[in-house]
């Protein structure tokens, strides 16, 4: 299927300093003042991705502080060829934002039961659809079928597993995973998101 | 597990959606499928997009943390981070959430041969101790850290390495950290707080240590942290020939 023409996944910084991917590089040699202006440059997305998942300021904070700090000390395994620099360290801040949400879970049952009576699916679905504001991710996600939309919801911010989606959204396993898997690449070829 | 349906999973791992059976597994197949590693990676990017609108602001002493910790943080070198796998990396990071430096160190080099095995457990042990008594100190960082009043000072080693400093007067505590000093044999590097010509001894970091961190309570009304080098064991006043970076309190 031919992928429509849109504009470039990241907006071209003004800063001569370069980008995030300018910048991942120069960290990954030992360059501190750049990772101070990487810092500044993507703190608000990697905190404000953790304080969706964990929904806790100061938790979100420490994943915040855990996961610039794996950048930094793994910067070298960064590789520009196999993607961006913002989409490798929102995948590390999500990976440990998720870590942190299912250990707090693992740690009492009682309390994954508050947290789902406090928070029900469509109510986090909802909210999550309408906090996306980006014209274009959200007519993306619009055109999905309501099933993929809420899986990839559910488990992009409320950290499930897929299996935990389907107990949710009441639909066999195997479904799931693939309304995941096609609803992804549904919105990959509608936002032209390239790797 | 059949081969299609670890391929179908690629929606649910790129969502950190699988549990940690599955992600081993379905990571052992990637190294094996350049086609299911490509797709991954665009997935990856798509579900970053989702995060595009819930960027916030964190709160400002974030920074100084982010900053205070990386500057005492060592790095893996190219060929280290293609040998440490995501999945060790990251338990090598739970690990040491509180700035133990040298944990990570040892940790990482265990499992690197039987040959360094037994010097290897008796790093482990001496980085347990070391995090024991950092952790005495950890809440207290923490908030030195944490302090809307904190600022970061730094400077490079006279002969290499950097002193960091964040220092909070509202807490009237400080956090020095010594990274990548350069080996000065048995002697020690030792910290102090001056006003004027009196120096306040902060304690040396250890004989032969070349990198810590280091709570300073009591700031009262320094105007000046130092670092040294002195005889093994730590002096009781400062070598002004020694004096390897002055960071200006005022």
């Amino acid at each position: 299927m031919p992928r429509p023409v849109t504009r470039p996944l990241q907006p071209v910084p003004e800063d001569p300093s370069g980008g995030p991917d300018e910048l991942l590089r120069r960290v990954a040699r030992g360059d501190q003042a750049a990772f101070t202006t990487l810092y500044d440059q993507v703190a608000p997305r990697v905190y404000g991705l953790a304080l969706r998942v964990v929904r806790d300021p100061a938790m979100a904070e420490e994943v915040t502080q855990e996961a610039l700090v794996e950048v930094w000390r793994t910067a070298a395994r960064f590789d520009t060829a196999k993607g961006s620099a913002m989409s490798w360290l929102l995948t590390i801040t999500h990976r440990r934002a998720v870590d942190r949400v299912r250990s707090e879970q693992a740690s009492s049952a009682r309390m994954r039961k508050v947290a789902t009576v406090e928070t029900p699916y469509d109510e986090v679905v909802e909210q999550a659809t309408s906090r996306i504001e980006r014209q274009q991710v959200r007519r993306c996600l619009g055109g999905l079928t309501e099933l993929q939309r809420e899986s990839i919801l559910l488990a992009y911010f409320n950290g499930h597993t897929y299996r935990e989606v389907s107990e949710l959204l009441d639909t066999p396993l195997p479904t799931i995973k693939t309304r995941m898997r096609d609803g992804l690449i549904r919105l990959r070829d509608c936002l032209g998101v390239t790797a | 597990m059949t081969m299609s349906d670890i391929h179908a999973l690629s929606g649910a791992y790129a969502l950190d959606s699988v549990d940690d059976i599955e992600r081993a597994t379905f990571e052992r197949h990637l190294r094996e499928c350049d086609a299911c590693a490509q797709e991954v990676r665009e997935l990856q990017a798509t579900v970053a997009r989702l995060a595009d609108e819930s960027a916030t602001p964190p709160p400002p002493a974030l920074r100084a943390a982010v900053l205070a910790q990386v500057a005492q943080t060592p790095q893996l070198t190219t060929g280290q981070a293609a040998r440490v796998s995501r999945s060790q990396a990251a338990q090598v990071t739970r690990w040491r959430r509180y700035a133990a430096v040298s944990v990570a160190a040892a940790v990482a080099d265990v499992g690197v041969g039987l040959g360094t095995w037994t010097i290897s457990e008796n790093r482990v042990r001496d980085a347990r101790s070391q995090l024991a008594a950092e952790r005495r100190d950890a809440e207290n960082i923490r908030l030195v850290l944490a302090s809307p009043d904190a600022r970061v000072l730094t400077g490079p080693g006279r002969d290499g390495g950097t002193v960091t400093l964040v220092v909070s007067r509202a807490q009237d505590a400080a956090v020095a950290m010594l990274g990548g000093m350069p080996d000065v044999g048995n002697r020690t590097y030792q910290l102090w707080l001056q006003k004027g010509n009196d120096a306040r001894d902060m304690g040396p970091l250890g004989d032969g240590v070349r990198s810590g961190t280091r709570l300073i309570r009591g700031l009262g009304d320094a105007d000046m942290f130092g670092v040294t080098v002195e005889k093994p064991g730590g002096a009781k006043t400062p070598d002004p020939q020694q004096y390897i970076r002055g960071l200006s309190l005022s």
